[in-house]
């Protein structure tokens, strides 16, 4: 085990921590999200891959300046113990919100496609419980989680040449035929895929190849991109654009299509190992959830890992309405998200003023 | 023992006390009725009635169910049946969904097609087929040295090569042929007779409205236009008493493609839009009565020349009936809508559509004869 050792994440773990924390609930609903931009939206991944580049740029430059302490240790060291802890809650409050945005999500998908005479309080359940135990083993362990999903749900692009036979690429023509409106909106609706990368504003200070980090991270970014295109452009050939618009889960229908001789119904196989993608996803967030709680409290204990589970639990399962979880799921975390990325730009001032440019704190 | 083994123990033993829980939300597979045929005939313009057809699983002799209600809605009609059945309906192993031809052209099929394609039990390849009469008739006929109903329609419209004359449309692919504004959809057209359900012509629907048939014949062609690599056997004949005095001989070729290719292009222009349509077809000879002599070069590019120029005016007269009338199931509008920029709509390609020049060309190769020449 590497309990106790602080560097502990190699370059492989970084790429596959980026990769599968991005990947997740929002790749279901991404041609949905994007279907704003008509057949030209298999193009929306790459400009929001352009923008995520950009703002991976000042999150190193922070963190290389801080290299021994998390965003939460930052902001303590920055804005002082009472403001640090004040932004502290609100980056705690923003992973559990991401958390319950993949579980409940996933959830959602089960109880619409595989489990629809049941209610989802034992799915969601056991999705916690176990999103739990892997979080209690630390970075290193969800790292490592991250790259067995890999391989686990990886091999299901191979899936998409069955619904990438069955229509016409043809489709994408003509090329740029969409409007800055739609094209902003349709990024507006898909940034929610994106996101997942900024945990490394947390685990920057367990990444050995610190000088070399942002080079993974954008390696695994682009992969991200690259896998996103893929899916886009199965969907651009497979879709009407009726289709694309009006279905909720397109990969879901996309499963549909392939055909094999010994396997009908392929999707409920497809919806099954999708939990590995949710799961990596939502371990990568409560553990920066306690990572935070133990910034706050400043020691290490169990229940700074259960609380954020049980409330993320308790926001799907709990007495929040339908309409105010998908106001806090869809909006809230979106620009919630948006200020985050943009927040290092700001603290990287502060810290030229404070500390002079360049200047490392350990 | 080490605590963690007792931890496992418990574990496992706490898995055994599945079998004591109440089992009453997911029916043991014996218990379910699996509807692999839904039919539905036109009552008044909100009303259908609605027929599902259930194998019955039985030791040597293959029984069905048949049972019906009236609805409006497919969803509806599931309600009305749960009581009637003696078994828990669903609809996951549903293979083939009939519309009577007085349904699709009065009320259209789009509705019922949607409300399947919401429910996510229901599987992708499911087919979809027009009825000439009523359903019923065809649901509750009998069939001699047929399998049961719901094995034989699904055997019938399966994709196949020898009735690829029609679009094999899954639910999947009739919403997209619905909503994709570049074409007409297609479906099979099931004709009953003399004991036995035929495939005989290809119905053509404007949106979810049927508004016409049209032969095999220009349905093999249709399906070579919309990019179909595998096509069914044509027969071709030249010659005869009243044709022409160079090509006197009496000729009739049937002709397997083997592969086939086509090119839809239009020059973007919205003035005076051309399609140029390039087919590349290739095909062995498989009957073939007439005087030429197969095994020689020239006669068979004599030949070659003959069919190029066949089905090169049969493609013409056939596409410029359907510009006159207005109908697009070969979805040439595509070629149109790829050069288009702006906001496509169905009514801006089918007046484009209408007013196109067409330039066809057939590039045919023969690559086999058969064993004697």
């Amino acid at each position: 085990m590497d309990r106790g050792k602080i560097h502990s994440l190699n370059p492989i773990h970084v790429i596959g921590l980026i990769i599968n924390s991005m990947v997740g609930v929002n790749l279901l609903s991404l041609s949905h999200f994007a279907s704003k931009m008509g057949y030209n939206l298999w193009m929306a991944p790459i400009l929001l891959g352009i923008i995520v580049t950009l703002t991976v740029f000042p999150m190193i430059a922070l963190c290389s300046r801080y290299p021994g302490d998390t965003l939460f240790g930052i902001h303590e060291k920055l804005l002082g113990k009472w403001l640090g802890s004040c932004l502290n809650v609100l980056v705690i409050v923003y992973a559990i919100l991401n958390t319950s945005t993949a579980n409940e999500g996933y959830v959602r998908l089960l109880q619409t496609s595989m489990l629809n005479n049941q209610t989802i309080t034992m799915p969601l359940l056991g999705l916690t419980l176990v999103m739990m135990y892997i979080t209690n083993g630390g970075i290193k362990l969800v790292a490592r989680f991250c790259l067995l999903a890999l391989f686990f749900t990886g091999w299901m692009l191979v899936l998409l040449h069955y619904g990438f036979q069955k229509g016409g690429l043809s489709h994408i023509f003509p090329l740029f035929n969409t409007d800055l409106a739609s094209v902003l909106d349709a990024l507006n609706q898909s940034s929610g895929s994106m996101l997942g990368y900024e945990i490394l504003l947390i685990y920057y200070p367990f990444i050995i190849e610190k000088n070399r980090a942002r080079r993974h991270v954008l390696i695994g970014v682009w992969t991200v991109v690259f896998f996103y295109v893929l899916v886009l452009l199965t969907s651009v050939a497979y879709f009407s654009e009726w289709q694309v618009a009006n279905l909720v889960y397109p990969i879901l229908n996309l499963f549909k299509a392939v055909e094999l001789s010994f396997l009908e119904r392929v999707e409920n196989l497809g919806i099954g190992l999708w939990v590995f993608l949710i799961l990596s996803t939502s371990t990568a967030y409560l553990w920066m959830a306690r990572t935070g709680m133990e910034q706050l409290a400043g020691k290490r204990r169990l229940w700074h890992l259960l609380l954020p589970s049980a409330i993320s639990y308790f926001m799907i399962r709990g007495p929040l309405s339908v309409e105010a979880q998908r106001y806090l799921y869809d909006q809230l975390t979106v620009y919630f998200a948006y200020g985050l990325i943009l927040w290092p730009i700001f603290l990287l001032m502060l810290h030229a003023l404070r500390r002079g440019r360049g200047e490392k704190v350990s | 023992m080490r605590w963690s083994s007792w931890l496992f123990l418990i574990a496992l033993l706490s898995c055994t006390l599945a079998g004591c829980a109440a089992e009453y939300e997911r029916p043991a597979l014996e218990d379910m009725a699996m509807i692999g045929v839904m039919g539905f005939d036109y009552v008044d313009d909100t009303q259908m009635k609605v027929l599902v057809s259930i194998p019955v699983p039985a030791k040597g002799k293959e029984t069905t169910q048949i049972y019906a209600t009236q609805a409006s809605m497919t969803s509806e009609a599931m309600l009305a049946l749960a009581p009637k059945v003696e078994r828990t309906i669903t609809l996951s192993q549903l293979r083939v969904i009939l519309f009577s031809e007085e349904l699709a052209r009065k009320s259209g099929i789009g509705k019922v097609v949607l409300d399947l394609y919401r429910n996510p039990i229901v599987g992708e390849n499911v087919f979809i087929a027009i009825v000439k009469g009523k359903v019923e008739d065809v649901i509750r006929g009998k069939y001699k040295n047929k399998p049961e109903i719901n094995t034989y329609l699904n055997d019938l419209l399966r994709p196949r090569v020898e009735t690829a004359f029609s679009s094999f449309s899954t639910i999947h692919d009739f919403v997209f042929m619905m909503t994709s504004n570049i074409g007409d959809p297609n479906l099979p057209y099931l004709v009953k007779q003399d004991g036995s359900i035929e495939i005989a012509q290809v119905a053509l629907l404007r949106k979810d409205k049927m508004i016409g048939l049209y032969s095999q014949r220009e349905g093999k062609l249709v399906q070579c236009l919309l990019g179909r690599k595998r096509l069914p056997r044509v027969k071709f004949g030249f010659g005869g008493p009243d044709a022409a005095e160079e090509n006197a001989d009496m000729e009739e070729i049937i002709f397997d493609f083997v592969w086939s290719k086509s090119k839809v292009r239009s020059n973007g222009n919205t003035k005076k839009p051309v399609i140029h349509i390039d087919l590349e077809l290739r095909g062995v000879v498989v009957g073939y009565d007439g005087k030429k002599n197969l095994d020689k070069r020239p006669q068979i590019t004599k030949l070659v020349k003959q069919m190029e120029k066949r089905i090169q005016s049969e493609t013409k007269t056939m596409l410029k009936n359907y510009q006159k009338w207005g109908v697009d199931p070969a979805g040439l509008e595509e070629s149109l809508r790829q050069k288009y920029h702006g906001k496509w709509t169905r009514e801006k390609g089918l007046a484009l559509y209408k007013k196109a020049d067409l330039n066809i060309k057939v590039k045919l190769d023969i690559l086999g004869y058969g064993t004697i020449k």
